[in-house]
């Protein structure tokens, strides 16, 4: 049921996988997510669903492999079954006619943010995107992003590729340019938090999305609490889409701190080490010079 | 006279594996024992069990060791004989004429006995009829598959809906491997496909599969038991910090991940030093799992030993395999280092004193007690909430002052048209029994409702 039909390698660590889910895909809206069981009895991935194609009956998966987990789903060739995908799960993202509309992402999140400027451009809105990373080799879906908005900007951190500088930098310079109506972020704390604190001062709306440690996606576990206006929510629940302004971001850093330290071992070095040609010697030679 | 006791596993093996630790009777003392069974014309044993399950009558096949027959006597009031023979909470037996006397017959374990040597030659049933109205069941707890069992047997086609990658919702997440083996559960629920339920994993009613649709379907009638919400967020400072979990998140892992993950991803995630808020089974459950991951556990509890778990041979286990109790301690604030982890629990003491002198005495908290745990890890298990869930999904529906569903007291339906609900949706249940029963009775009333609308 769950086959995966096509791969393709975006970036460095970062996959694409199409897979066969026909329960899902008709239902699936943007900003939603699944959650991902590649073994029987294995670990369990929440990932946000990017595209649906209803023809091929397929929705389309973008990952970093970061551990054990998304390792082992990187691995699965074209052809191969993954045990179970349980979704679409959280809420679909608030699309409405706003205007001009910033959607910032940076990382892994870029992958998050496209559906959404999809959506928000199918909607009527001037879609601004701001993608970034740390260097040229993490960004992906460029050209993907490029079609989806109506300009691009692109940043990164070292300058090897487009302008230096970070994603909330970018923005901010955007907000002083242009008329913006609403701001969409979804990326690692810091820079959510200081995008809306910059929105917050011109007072515009501010949506961002949560990924914090998500477990069981039906709100039984409470493994991705945070806190919206003082009251404790669920992000698989409730969210993953909260409004940028309510959100207490102190909480929410403390909680992504302790599930970026809670993943799994990442003793995955020899299987990379295979992969590439010459990496195993490379590696080897490595501990020999440590030593 | 005593009641024999079940053989156990030794603790020293135990401790070390999730195998379960309760062995159940032999054939030998499964005959004696129910030959001790005085066979009451009216039997309190019957009265007192929530199913009404004809245990004078099962007992009475079990004296020549007869287990088939007795599994199929069994049979016809429930379908969870392996589960309730394991984990339930045994109201027969407390109310045995022999209680009082010298000690009840161990009608729980001679139940197990009848479903571990009896299922294996239970012959296929015999299909029932299936030509009757299509009934969605949501939810494949406890209280849902007993549901969905009683009305297959009517002759309805019942399709259950679960949202999980496995069906048995509480018993087969809830509850760990040492004290319900997932296969007993899903033997269980084998004989219940047996049956002819459709069960669909992986469908998660209102997302995948709507309300609308069912109708289009030609479903006549809705039965939710989507149980009880998530864990109940336990009104204590800290308790964002890393290292804080809730049970269930710990239970749920321990039930689907192989024992090597288990080991690999707890073994990371939990520290060596850890403190269970709680006093349910969930916290018990918890602990014990912990120590067989090589870990030092206490369970804080702010009352008296005797209050925590259900069962008080369960206690005893946690006691010899090495889990401490820290009672009469409760705990104030999870304090926490500057990276954001745990660092330990502040506890203060509690006594009963009688402060006004008017003899009411009742726990309050000793003056300058307070001292800190050392530990790295909080695990809460403080119960669970009533389920949001129904709510997003039907924000129309009528609830009581607590949040559960409204329902009518004999049919069991909603405020909403062709909608019914059962099991913790609709009450509180604080053992599985309860919910099964509750869904019995949700059967029995939507079979009422079917046969007088045309």
């Amino acid at each position: 049921m769950y086959r995966i039909i096509n791969k393709q390698i975006l970036a460095s660590d970062i996959k694409r996988i199409d897979v066969e889910a026909p329960l899902i895909v008709n239902k699936v809206l943007p900003g939603q997510f699944v959650i991902v069981i590649p073994e029987e009895k294995g670990s369990w991935i929440p990932l946000s669903v990017i595209d649906a194609d209803k023809r091929k009956n397929t929705i389309t998966l973008i990952f970093k492999e970061s551990g054990e987990a998304t390792f082992h789903l990187g691995m699965m060739p074209i052809g191969d079954t993954i045990f179970s995908i349980l979704g679409p799960l959280g809420n679909p993202a608030t699309i409405e006619k706003y205007g001009v509309v910033v959607c910032a992402a940076s990382g892994v999140a870029i992958a998050s943010i496209l559906p959404v400027c999809r959506a928000l451009k199918e909607a009527g809105n001037k879609v601004l995107g701001v993608i970034g990373a740390k260097t040229k080799r993490e960004i992906f879906l460029e050209a993907q992003m490029r079609l989806a908005c109506n300009q691009l900007f692109l940043a990164t951190e070292d300058a090897s590729y487009a302008r230096k500088g970070k994603v909330s930098k970018v923005v901010e310079e955007l907000l002083g340019k242009e008329q913006v109506d609403m701001v969409y972020a979804i990326g690692p704390v810091d820079m959510m938090k200081t995008i809306s604190q910059l929105t917050k001062e011109e007072n515009i709306k501010t949506r961002i999305q949560v990924y914090s440690n998500i477990h069981c996606g039906m709100g039984l576990c409470g493994s991705c609490r945070s806190k919206v206006e003082k009251k404790e929510v669920l992000s698989c629940l409730h969210g993953p889409e909260f409004d940028g302004h309510k959100v207490d971001f102190d909480y929410l850093k403390v909680r992504m701190n302790a599930a970026a330290k809670c993943r799994q071992p990442k003793d995955i070095s020899v299987a990379r080490a295979l992969q590439e040609p010459g990496g195993l010697v490379k590696m080897i030679s490595g501990i020999f010079k440590e030593t | 006279m005593i009641q024999p006791a079940p053989r156990i596993q030794i603790v020293k093996k135990r401790s070390k594996n999730f195998q379960e630790v309760s062995l159940g009777y032999s054939k030998k003392i499964t005959m004696e024992e129910a030959r001790r069974c005085p066979q009451c014309s009216e039997p309190a044993c019957r009265e007192a069990c929530p199913l009404g399950i004809d245990i004078p009558g099962f007992i009475r096949l079990l004296r020549e060791g007869d287990a088939l027959k007795a599994l199929e006597k069994i049979q016809l009031d429930s379908y969870f004989a392996g589960v309730c023979g394991r984990i339930c909470h045994a109201p027969c037996e407390a109310s045995c004429i022999l209680f009082k006397e010298s000690a009840a017959v161990g009608i729980k374990q001679l139940e197990r006995f009848a479903s571990d040597h009896g299922r294996k030659k239970l012959s296929l049933f015999k299909k029932p009829h299936q030509a009757g109205k299509k009934i969605a069941v949501i939810g494949s707890g406890p209280s849902g598959l007993t549901a969905a069992a009683f009305l297959l047997k009517m002759g309805y086609q019942v399709t259950v809906f679960e949202s999980f990658i496995y069906p048995g919702g509480v018993l087969f997440y809830g509850v760990p491997e040492f004290r319900l083996p997932n296969s007993v559960v899903n033997q269980d629920i084998a004989s219940i496909k047996d049956l002819g339920a459709d069960i669909r994993l992986a469908t998660q009613f209102g997302k995948n599969v709507t309300l609308e649709e069912l109708k289009q379907q030609d479903y006549r009638a809705v039965l939710l038991a989507m149980g009880s919400g998530g864990a109940y967020f336990f009104n204590i400072p800290g308790a964002h910090f890393g290292g804080v979990y809730f049970a269930e998140e710990i239970l749920i892992e321990v039930n689907v991940y192989t024992h090597a993950l288990i080991k690999r991803i707890l073994g990371k995630k939990l520290g060596q030093h850890i403190a269970v808020l709680g006093a349910g089974q969930a916290a018990l459950d918890c602990a014990r799992v912990c120590v067989r991951l090589g870990k030092t556990v206490s369970i804080v509890h702010h009352g008296t030993e005797d209050e925590i778990g259900l069962l008080p041979d369960e206690r005893e286990f946690a006691k010899e395999e090495g889990v401490r109790f820290e009672v009469l301690a409760n705990p104030l604030e999870i304090m926490g280092n500057n990276d954001g982890f745990v660092s330990g629990l502040k506890c203060v003491r509690m006594d009963y004193a009688d402060p006004d002198g008017k003899g009411d005495w009742a726990l309050i908290p000793v003056p300058d007690s307070e001292f800190i745990l050392d530990v790295d890890t909080i695990i809460i298990a403080a119960g669970h909430k009533v389920n949001e869930a129904v709510s997003l999904l039907f924000p129309k529906i009528k609830k009581t002052k607590r949040g559960l569903l409204k329902v009518d007291e004999k049919s069991q339906a909603t405020s909403l048209p062709e909608i019914f609900a059962a099991g913790d949706l609709v009450e509180a249940h604080k053992y599985a029994v309860e919910a099964m029963a509750s869904g019995k009775k949700a059967a029995l009333a939507l079979d009422g409702y079917l046969k007088n609308k045309v």
